[in-house]
């Protein structure tokens, strides 16, 4: 795989109505569907959140191959909390038991809970930053914390540091990606090898990424202090953000949503 | 050795909506010994088909026949992946990956740094990040030559560099091919340089390989040249000039040398 296909926090182009929704709107949403996923008992509700997602995800226009190639890098996390789920729940219902390892239906149900709960954590958070360019995201941020700013909370520059780091993720990418090939084409071997022999290959690759991240960041400062910048009193800006109609309404389903979640727990449904 | 490209494609992030064909059905051959130049515009492509020839890269389709191991690649800008304490023991850093040990790595190590204009004895112990940007990229070009390759790839040495450093570095690499018997591949936006060292010159324009030629037939396409976004070198633009206001040049002009001559 290459360095470039890693899609962390990677913003999908389109004009979906998803893509167009005010980043404020969608972060609250976000957190609330993610909060949401914590309070569901059942899986018939896990099916409704999943729907709802599912829902979101095809106005949004990003294709489905795109969000599960994510999914892949934490397929490893989701199996061994599977597996740990399966073993280490105490539960009356044995299904089998060898030797000292026994699976019992709670444990088999709770397994799959997690997994569902964890698939539907990734996705959803990733619907968020595929559909909004990390300076919305982080201005909507910036925006959702400036009341805290008046308790002393730095709002505008915890934003801009999130910026900053969004940014250069690709470019760090990048870079690490060039500095491999260039070290590979020395006869360097990144692949092989025992663990320690592996850990001192990183050398030539770590040393000159971080001269690199280095240079790139006092660039960028001296660049950002030659126009002038001095933190966020009084700064104004080019996009105001305005909530439309479509935020509303967003809103109005978001409510809805949590309700339903909500209301559910009154339930026992399976 | 000759290195043979047929019909290399490579597609980035295939499937993706970013999706971006680099080559597209490349076929090329260079030959044992030549001093070859691949030219194009930013983002033709120069850069991912000479990863290919050096084997870094995995083809989407077709193939690149040559001897990975007896190919050296000078990446742009190859003084950023300069990391050890001293000069010397960086440019080892590849011979020691071949299997030197330390004395036959550093004896290598201070002939390639000789054949870069770096004396070993006054700069092997100074760090590589105390050096001047030219300077550092000499190094670098030293740290791919201790590795004996028969086959040198430059992508854009001379990026950055002031003209005086930019002309040393081409004239040190046109003296090592000589001396060494290198075949040379040399990625390059500058058309004199072009005109001035290479035998055997590449086109690339969005991914496909547009001319293959001696740098003359080349350069006489000049309108084709410019419609591609490229230039023609300085001689040959100020004789179309002339010509354009009516002054009478017969001879091909391609340098300043054949200018001066022309108008003799
Ligand atoms: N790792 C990568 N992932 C995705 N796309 C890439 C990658 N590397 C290059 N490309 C794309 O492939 C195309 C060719 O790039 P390449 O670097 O080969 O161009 P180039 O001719 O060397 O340009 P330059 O003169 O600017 O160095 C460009 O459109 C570039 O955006
Ligand atoms: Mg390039």
């Amino acid at each position: 795989m290459a360095i470039r296909d890693i899609t962390l926090g990677q913003y999908f182009p389109g004009e979906s109505v998803i893509h167009r929704l005010d980043p404020r709107v969608k972060i609250i949403a976000t957190l609330a569907f993610l909060v949401s996923l914590f309070f569901i008992k059942s899986f018939s509700f896990f099916a409704f959140a999943a729907v709802c997602l599912a829902i979101c995800i095809k106005l949004s226009g990003v294709p489905f191959k795109f969000m599960a190639k994510g999914l892949k890098a934490i397929m490893l996390l989701i199996l061994l909390t599977m597996v740990v789920n399966m073993l280490f729940t105490p539960g009356e219902v044995v299904i089998f038991s060898i030797w000292k390892i026994t699976i019992t239906k709670e444990g088999i149900y709770r397994a799959f809970f997690m997994a569902i709960r964890l698939v539907l954590l990734i996705f959803g958070s990733s619907l968020l930053t595929l559909t909004t360019k990390p300076i919305a995201l982080t201005d909507g941020l910036e925006r959702l914390m400036s009341p805290l700013s008046k308790l002393g909370l730095p709002a505008h520059e915890l934003a801009m540091m999130m910026t900053i780091a969004l940014r250069f993720i690709p470019t760090l990418l990048d870079e690490t990606d060039k500095i491999m090939k260039a070290q590979t084409a020395r006869g360097a071997d990144f692949e092989n090898g025992n663990l320690k022999e592996k850990a001192k290959a990183l050398i030539p690759l770590l040393v000159p990424l971080f001269v690199s991240a280095f240079r790139i960041a006092s660039d960028l400062a001296m660049a950002m202090e030659a126009r002038c910048y001095h933190g966020g009193s009084g700064r104004t800006r080019m996009n105001e953000m305005k909530m439309k109609s479509s935020d509303a309404w967003a809103f109005v389903l978001l409510v809805v949503y949590f309700a339903a979640i909500i209301v559910s727990r009154r339930f026992d449904l399976f | 050795m000759d290195i043979k490209v047929s019909n290399l494609t490579h597609i980035f992030s295939q499937g993706m909506p970013f999706e971006t064909i680099a080559l597209n059905g490349i076929t090329c051959d260079i030959k044992e010994g030549e001093f070859a130049a691949i030219i194009g515009r930013t983002g033709s492509g120069k850069t991912t088909l000479v990863q290919h020839i050096a084997g870094l890269l995995k083809p989407t389709s077709g193939s690149v026949d040559a001897d990975r191991k007896k190919i050296g690649i000078v990446f742009q800008y190859p003084e950023y992946q300069l990391f050890e304490e001293t000069v010397l023991k960086d440019v080892c850093f590849g011979p020691k990956n071949l299997g030197f040990n330390e004395e036959e790595a550093e004896a290598l190590a201070k002939d390639a740094l000789r054949l870069v204009g770096i004396d070993p004895e006054l700069m092997g112990a100074l760090s590589p990040f105390n050096l001047s940007g030219g300077e550092k990229r000499r190094v670098a070009i030293a740290g791919v030559l201790a590795m004996k390759p028969e086959v040198l790839i430059l992508d854009e040495p001379t990026a950055g560099l002031d003209p005086k450093g930019h002309d040393g570095i081409l004239e040190m690499i046109n003296d090592i091919k000589k001396k060494k018997n290198l075949t040379i591949i040399l990625v390059s936006h500058n058309m004199d340089d072009v005109e001035k060292y290479a035998e055997h010159v590449l086109v690339m324009h969005d991914g496909k390989l547009v001319m293959d030629d001696s740098p003359k037939e080349v350069f006489k396409q000049g309108e084709k040249l410019i419609g591609i976004g490229l230039g023609l070198p300085w001689g040959e633009t100020i004789a179309n000039s002339l010509r354009e206001r009516g002054k009478q040049i017969s001879k091909e002009v391609l340098s300043y040398e054949d200018l001066l001559g022309a108008l003799k």
